[in-house]
């Protein structure tokens, strides 16, 4: 039969940490709590940020051929016109 | 070296909880009922990262994960109890444990003998003089640093925390069946590591 174990005697060699005196952890906790929670702050470089995306969103509009809405080259014949000797009356 | 006596198993721990008012303000959002609440439930924290060997020569670090633990429950306070819990030890013992969990995986942790710090709480037993009691703890501490990180947690919340078993297995993830397992092994693995000090 199995021996129990002593959890006491194990515990002995498998010490803890003791949280630091007073109310210095819980402050600090409370501190970090209010940093996580606290609502983003407004960047003082929106306006930047918001000409930057005006722009993006516009560039393409600005760039886009006239003649092809598609934004694709026109086709373009090039070369003589082709003489087939084909007479009609 | 004397022999060393065999406990009976020991009863769960019994664990007294934060009264129910103050608890009913921190879900509030009182902020006086926060820091009761931290102050409360520091020392079982602090002991389970600890005793988890998440830091054993980083103090700071475990005041880290300690303050990480808490601030992800102060976040979540307002939902306990929402799910049926009632003991809010658990719940946070829950929290520090995967924070622990986390922790181990995210970094090779140093590792260095907690008896070589300072400011170390004393074990409960005592021996005969220091160097038995240095021997036993040095003994001790490797075989907990050999117990996978999981059985660890698994006998820490058990033994030390008085977890039921379901508890366990919803802290770390597991079934039932394999909490049983890792609990069966990491009591073999500390009795042998006893019975070769003994």
């Amino acid at each position: 039969m199995k021996r129990p174990l002593d959890t006491a005697l194990v515990l002995s060699g498998w010490e803890a940490l003791e949280p630091p005196d007073g109310d210095a952890f819980s402050a600090r906790v409370l501190a970090a709590f209010d940093e996580a929670v606290a609502p983003p702050r407004q960047s003082r470089r929106w306006p930047l940020y918001g000409a930057l995306a005006v722009a993006g969103l516009l560039a393409p509009l600005l760039f886009v051929p006239r003649s092809s809405p598609s934004g694709a080259a026109p086709i373009v014949a090039h070369g003589p016109d082709l003489d087939l000797g084909l007479q009609t009356d | 070296m004397q022999a060393l006596k065999w406990a009976q198993p020991a009863e769960r721990p019994q664990r007294v909880e934060l009264d129910e008012l103050t608890l009913l303000r921190a879900k509030r959002g009182d902020r006086a009922a926060f820091g009761a609440l931290v102050r409360f439930y520091q020392r079982p924290v602090f002991a389970l990262l600890s005793r988890m060997r998440v830091a054993t020569d980083r103090r700071d670090l475990v005041e880290d994960l300690a303050q990480e633990t808490f601030v992800r429950a102060l976040r979540a306070i307002g939902t306990f109890g929402d799910d049926g819990r009632n003991r809010l030890s658990s719940w946070l013992l829950t929290i520090a444990t995967r924070v622990a969990l986390d922790a181990l995986k995210r970094r090779a942790l140093p590792t260095q003998p907690l008896g070589e710090l300072s400011d170390i709480v004393p074990g409960t037993r005592r021996a005969d003089d220091e160097l038995e009691r240095r021997s036993l703890r040095e003994a001790i501490g490797e075989a907990v640093e050999r117990l996978p990180v999981g059985y660890r947690a698994a006998f820490l919340l058990r033994e030390v925390h008085g977890f039921e078993y379901e508890a366990i297995a919803e802290a770390l993830d597991i079934d039932v069946g394999t909490v049983k397992s890792r609990l069966s092994r990491a009591r073999a693995a500390l009795r042998a590591a006893l019975s070769e000090i003994a």
